[in-house]
Order: structure tokens, then sequence, then C-alpha cells
């Protein structure tokens, strides 16, 4: 009988391993894909993406740019259209996509899926890999909603240019595609190394793109060092900024990029028509790729596979060990209610209120409270005019976690059997949680107001209470329309991140002059009145249909 | 006290329908609910918690309509859910304080209330750890502390054995006993012999129909008549009755 030899059977017998390998990551991927996208949360994060797309794109009579040289504007033909929303969409979804992703493992301890995941026979890396993936596919849907809008916004915009498809697709293939690999990647090492400490997560994140971002800007601006760049977007600012002073005989030294507000001067069209790939700035770009797969390589060395008793830094289940559960005994009281205390009836909000805060106080860890401790400190001593602008923004933002969940967590919890049926709950429970989130905000903020109020600046004490409203009021509709968390942190941290980029639209806590302050007070506080409003008709209807 | 259910019907959507044309009366006592997966039991008991409305039908306590009406009930419910969670960081006294706040029960009287309930439940000497630290059978016994909380009237526990061990069980099929004596009491469970042992009254559910309901022996004796094909008696336990009653339907 004929027998293959036993290399040729061992390389069948892999080949076969690897072609079900394959067939189970795929499964996993798909399982995992769907279940982040099949939701109103993802929904709505697409609205946004496609309201932000347009945005990316304004007219030449708008009062801001996205990529901005002094004295210029482009013409709105393919390639600007779509090299600017591509590079744009690089970099913001570079930083929001993070906070969009970072959730994957974290889902699956929640819902124990974990647990069975952990018995089965994938490896960590094929786990981590799966949602690596996972959270690419998310990135790049969101990208290819973009990458359809800015097509549209070429036809809103783009007169009579000839639409040029390869001046949408390259772009997104290039700047885009390998740093969302790279962001995917990141999303993956931070859940395995940081866990739950989301917010840690974050910090250390926007700080490192933050450096990158100041690191490209400093380093590249003779665009020699492109490659290390992973967004690309040295490229992009240094071929406009040549283009202009080669054509206009300029001394451009650097082009701002971002949403750039400013007052109408007058400007001249140029005409950019895209760039020329270079074989090393391409092939840079799979040296990102791959940096991303060695990454979650690494980290899967280090994957605590649910298994938290084994895990490095789990005091608490330490601690758990030691305490053993009590045993029944047959001596233990019977329940009679006859020979309770009398019930005495007590319809006021103050007890939910102070259960609320506890929540909110005890969320989170406590070296957050210390870093929060400091800043709110620093908030009494430092200038009032740094501690509002810069401080206050970022002590709230500190606390977004404790916030994102306030309408959710019943429910996440599985706790709203209890809540919504009890006694009123609408006009109890729902005011009670408004106004712990609202105590906090404005125990944060204690020392600036207090400090207005003494140098009897009352309209800037209104912005900061409008403020305080604003996140709550937010926090709660958002966590209301989309059942979960993320909306909201990626809209607070947008917020707050354009709070400190002094974007005049954003600020919400009245940090920059600008001249209708009181009409802006007012729409803040219609905007508060439309969420409250909002908040409690979402969960009347939530109330009673379970 | 009675509870009177006219025609009750829960569509989810076009293919799931939850109840159909469901009625009930229920007295003081202990009903035992029973019916396989997916018969509506837990639907029922939602509509009566006042925490899903019903496509159609009524429900009235004492006279008074509690779908238009639902904080008539909300003041006097205990309701334990099958499925329901905790917060992790509050300690089982900050739990129970959190829920006497939410069906309005304060005063003095209410640190004494809670540890009393505690204590009950065996639950005293970790009233002060985090109740995220405990085990699926204390979670349960914080369940139906927090049942009690506002000396109820009407009471309903859906599953409320699951994850207690056998002395617990017992003791828990003692205490709503107890109560049955001016509480109307609504339980579901999958354990026949919970039911068997302390149900007033059986409703036998299937495919959101009510398919009987009556005194345990009525219904076994109904359903013994039944079988009899020959002049030789049948003698079932609920278990077979229950059985009977669902293949039939």
């Amino acid at each position: 009988m004929f027998r293959l030899p036993s290399t040729w059977r061992m390389l069948i017998c892999i080949t076969h391993k690897n072609h079900e390998a394959v067939s189970y990551l795929f499964s996993i991927i798909k399982a995992d894909y769907l279940q982040r996208t099949r939701s109103y949360a993802f929904l709505l994060t697409l609205a946004i993406t496609v309201y932000v797309a347009y945005l990316f794109m304004p007219s030449h009579t708008a009062s801001y740019t996205t990529l901005a040289v002094p004295g210029y504007k482009a013409a709105f033909n393919a390639a600007w259209v779509g090299y600017v929303s591509a590079i744009m969409t690089t970099v913001m979804l570079s930083f929001y996509g993070f906070l969009l992703v970072n959730s994957g493992i974290k889902k699956d301890i929640e819902t124990e899926v974990g647990l069975i995941i952990a018995t089965s026979p994938i490896s960590n890396f094929q786990y981590l890999l799966s949602k690596h993936i996972s959270n690419y596919l998310v990135l790049l849907s969101i990208t290819a909603c973009i990458c359809v809008t800015s097509m549209v916004m070429f036809f809103v915009r783009g007169g009579d240019h000839p639409f040029i498809l390869g001046d949408f697709i390259w772009p997104y293939v290039i700047f885009a595609l390998p740093a969302l690999f790279l962001v995917a990647a990141l999303a993956v090492v931070a859940e395995v190394f940081l866990g739950k400490k989301s917010i840690l997560q974050f910090i250390i994140y926007f700080f490192l793109c933050g450096a990158m971002m100041a690191g490209i800007s400093e380093a590249n601006k003779d665009g020699k060092n492109a490659i290390f760049d992973p967004f690309g977007l040295s490229t992009m600012t240094n071929s406009v900024k040549n283009q202009i002073n080669l054509t206009y005989k300029e001394d451009i030294k650097a082009v701002s990029f971002g949403f750039i507000f400013s007052k109408p001067v007058p400007f001249q069209i140029f005409v950019w028509q895209g760039l020329n790939w270079k074989g090393s700035f391409v092939f840079s770009r799979l040296i990102w790729i791959g940096l991303g797969l060695g990454l979650v390589y690494f980290s899967s060395f280090f994957f605590h596979r649910f298994d938290f008793r084994q895990a490095p830094g789990k005091s608490k289940k330490k601690r758990l060990e030691k305490e053993p559960v009590v045993q029944l005994t047959s001596k233990s009281a019977a329940i009679n209610l006859s020979l309770l205390p009398p019930m005495i009836a007590d319809y006021s909000i103050l007890p939910f209120m102070k259960t609320e805060l506890l929540l909110l106080v005890r969320k989170d860890n406590k070296w957050l409270w210390l870093i929060s401790g400091a800043i709110w400190l620093s908030t009494i001593f430092v200038p009032l005019n740094l501690a509002h602008r810069y401080l206050l923004p970022v002590l709230w933002l500190l606390q977004v976690n404790r916030w994102s969940d306030i309408a959710t967590r019943e429910k996440t919890g599985r706790l709203h059997y209890f809540t919504y049926a009890s006694y009123k709950p609408l006009f109890r429970m729902l005011p009670a949680q408004i106004l712990a989130g609202i105590t906090l905000a404005v125990l944060l903020a204690l020392p600036v107001l207090l400090r207005y109020t003494f140098s009897l600046n009352y309209p800037t004490v209104g912005y900061i209470l409008n403020g305080a409203f604003l996140v709550v009021l937010s926090a709660i509709f958002l966590g209301m329309i989309s059942g979960g968390k993320k909306l909201f942190e990626i809209l607070f941290f947008l917020l707050t991140y354009a709070v400190l980029n002094k974007l005049p639209l954003a600020d919400y806590l009245g940090t920059t002059p600008h001249e209708n302050h009181n009409n802006y007070m007012l729409i803040i506080f219609l905007l508060n009145v439309a969420l409250a409003s909002a908040s409690f008709l979402i969960r009347n209807y939530q109330l009673r249909h379970l | 006290m009675i509870l009177e259910i006219n025609n009750l019907t829960k569509q989810y959507n076009k293919h799931k329908t939850a109840l159909e044309d469901y009625s009930i009366t229920i007295d003081k006592g202990i009903l035992g609910l029973l019916g396989p997966n997916g018969a509506g039991k837990s639907t029922l008991m939602k509509i009566i918690a006042t925490i899903s409305k019903p496509t159609r039908g009524t429900v009235f306590l004492n006279g008074k309509d509690i779908v238009k009406n639902p904080d008539y009930i909300r003041k006097t419910l205990g309701y334990l859910p099958q499925d329901f969670g905790v917060y992790p960081n509050l300690n089982a006294y900050e739990f129970l304080e959190y829920i006497a706040a939410m069906k309005g029960v304060g005063g003095k009287g209410l640190k004494q209330r809670i540890e009393m309930l505690l204590d009950g439940v065996n639950l005293m000497a970790d009233a002060k750890k985090p109740i995220g630290t405990y085990s699926g059978g204390m979670k349960q016994r914080i369940g139906i502390a927090q049942a009690l909380l506002n000396d109820p009237k009407v009471l309903i526990f859906d599953e409320p054995t699951v994850g207690l061990d056998p002395e617990e069980r017992v003791r828990f099929r003692q205490l709503i006993t107890n109560l049955a004596e001016d509480c109307i009491i609504i339980l579901s469970s999958h354990i026949i012999s919970d039911i068997e042992t302390i149900a007033d009254e059986v409703a036998i559910m299937h495919k959101g129909k009510l398919v009987t309901k009556g005194q345990l022996p009525q219904i076994i004796r109904h359903a013994e008549n039944n079988i009899t094909q020959s002049d030789v008696p049948v003698t079932l336990n609920l278990e077979d009755a229950y059985l009977y009653y669902t293949q039939k339907s």
C-alpha cells in the first residue's frame, strides 16, 4: 500500500490544522465584529462620523479650515478632497478610535464568555489577533463610511474638477489603513497590560499620541523623516507647503492641521495635485503594520487568559481567598415580618442621592482620586485663568468613567428589575442620579467657583454650573440612547480636547472670551433643558418596556 | 387582597407572543407557576411587577388597574427577578438601604429592619463586605431580603431557590409559608418539589396560555382521571401531572 513520506504527512496535517485555525479565527472575528457593530451605539457613531466627515471639507467661506496655509485655500479637486479627508480620518480616528475599540477583552470578561474561550484550544496569540482584527474591522467600517462621504463632498464642493477614484482610494490605503492597524493593536496591548484601568489607558495613549504629533511636526519640518510618522501627516503638509512656496515664491514654514477657526482674511486659490508615493514611504507603512502585529504577539505572552488568580496585582482576589464564605448554620435566625420595626414611609430622594454619590465616588481606583485630589488642590493655588481653562476640564475628564454609566449601570448590573419596579422611579431615581452627578461636578469645581464668586464674576460661575449640567445630562442622555457608555466617553473626550485647544464652538465652560458669551450660555442652558426632557421621556418609556 | 388578570396578551413582535389571552384570579396564599422554558412565566411576572406593559388586557389589584396606575402596587410589592444583579461596590447593608430608598422605606427603624432581615437570611456576618465578593447563593439571599423590605402584600419570586443550598431552600420554603397568611405570593420554579411542598394553588402554563389552575390534589386527580384507561387506577405526583398537562396542550 502506498504511504506518503512522514514529512509530507506532517505537512498536510499542519496545513489542515492551519486551515482549521484560520476557519476558527474567522468565525471568532466575525462574531466579535457583528457583536460590536449590531448596536445603536455603533449606528450613532456612524451618524456622527458622517457629520464629522462633512466638517472635514469646509467651504471657502466657512469660519474654519482643516488644513490651513495662511493666505491660501485649495481648490476642491479630487486630490485635495480625497487626501485631506484621508489624513483627517487617519489622525482623528487614531485618537478617538482607540476609545472606541479598547473594550473587546473587557466585554469577554463582563459577559463571562472569556471563561469559555479560556477552556478552548485557541492560543493566546490567536485570541488576541482575533480581537486585533475585529478592532481593525470596526475602524475600517468607520473609515469606509468617511471615504464614501468624502466622495459625496467632492460632488458638493468640487465644481467642474474631474472625479479621480484613485485620489480617494490611495490616500486611505496608504495613510489610514496602516495607522489604524497600529491603533487596533495598541488597543489590544493596552487591555492586556492595563486591564480594566481604562482611564489610565486613555491617559497613556493620548500622551503617546500627543507626544508623537509634537515629535512629527518638530522632526519632519524638512520632510526627511516621514517614515517615522505613523499618520503620514508630515508627508502631506510638506507637499502642500513646498508647492505653495515654489509656485508663489513664498517662505511658509508650517501648515496648520485640525479644526482651525479664524476671522475671514483675503486668500488665493491654489491647485494641489496629490502626492507621488515614494517606495520608501510605502514600505515604512508595512513596518508600522509589522510593529502592530509584533506588539500583539509580544502581549500574548502576558495575557491573563481570564485567569485572574494568577494575574499580577490582583490583591482583591487574594484577599477574597483568605475570607472564608460563611457557612449556613441551622442556628441562624428566621425572618418573621411581624417582628420587624414598623415600616415608615419615606419617599424623599435624598437617600438615593447619597447612594448614587457613594457609587460615583467608589468607582475607579484610588490612584485616580489621588491624581484628581492633586489637581483639585492645584485649582486653589494656581492662577485662576489656568485653573479654569486647563485644570478644570482635565479634572472633569478624569471622572469620565464615573459619569459615563450613570444612566446605564442599573441595566448593565441587572438591577433595573428593582429600580424600574420601585415607587415613582421616574421622579425619584432619575433626578437623584442627575443631582448626584452634578454634585460631584460642582464639588470638583468648587475652588474655581468660589474664586470666581469672590471676584464677583458671576457670569463665569453660571457658565461652569451650566457646563456641569451639560456634562451630566449628556452622559445620561447618550447612555440612554446608546445603551452603553462609549458614546459619551468619546464625545466628552473630543469636547475636552476642543476646549483645551480653545475651539470657541466647544467652549461649554466659558474659558475662551468671545463675542456672544451670554447667547452661548443661553444656548447651552436650552440644550440642557432639551437633554433633561429627552432623558425623562426615554426613561419613562424604558420603565414599562423591559 | 385579590389580583385579577383578564385577557392578558403580550406580543413582542409578529412572530413572538409571550402571553396569549391569559386570565387568572389570584387570592391570598402561594400560587406556584409551572411551565417549560418560554411558557411566559417571567413575562407574566414582569407585567404584574409593572416593568412590562401588556399589549392587551388588564391587571387589577383590589379593583385598581395597575397597568394604568403602577405606583399602587409598587408600594406593596416585593419582587425577586430571575436574573438580577447587584452593585458590587456596595456592601449588603448599603445595598438594602438603597433598595429601601427605592421602595420608599425610611425612618429610624430602617437600620434595625435591615439588620433583622440580614440576620434572617444569614448574612449579618458579611454585611460589611462588598457584595462583589459574595457567592451566588449569598447574592440570592440578598435578593430575598430586599423583596421583604417594605412589608410586601404582593410577592413575586422568579426562580427564587436557584443557587441556594438544600438547607437554605428549606428555610426559604418555611419563610414564604409564614408570609402567605396575608400576602399574595406568586412563585415560579423549575424545581417541582419546591412548588409541590409549599404552593396552595398551582397554575400550569404552556406557550403563553394557562393550561390549568387549581389546588394541587385537584390538578393531580384530574390528570389521573384522564390518564386512567382501564379500571386500574393510576397514581401520579405533580411532576407526572405537569408532564401530562404540558404534553396535552
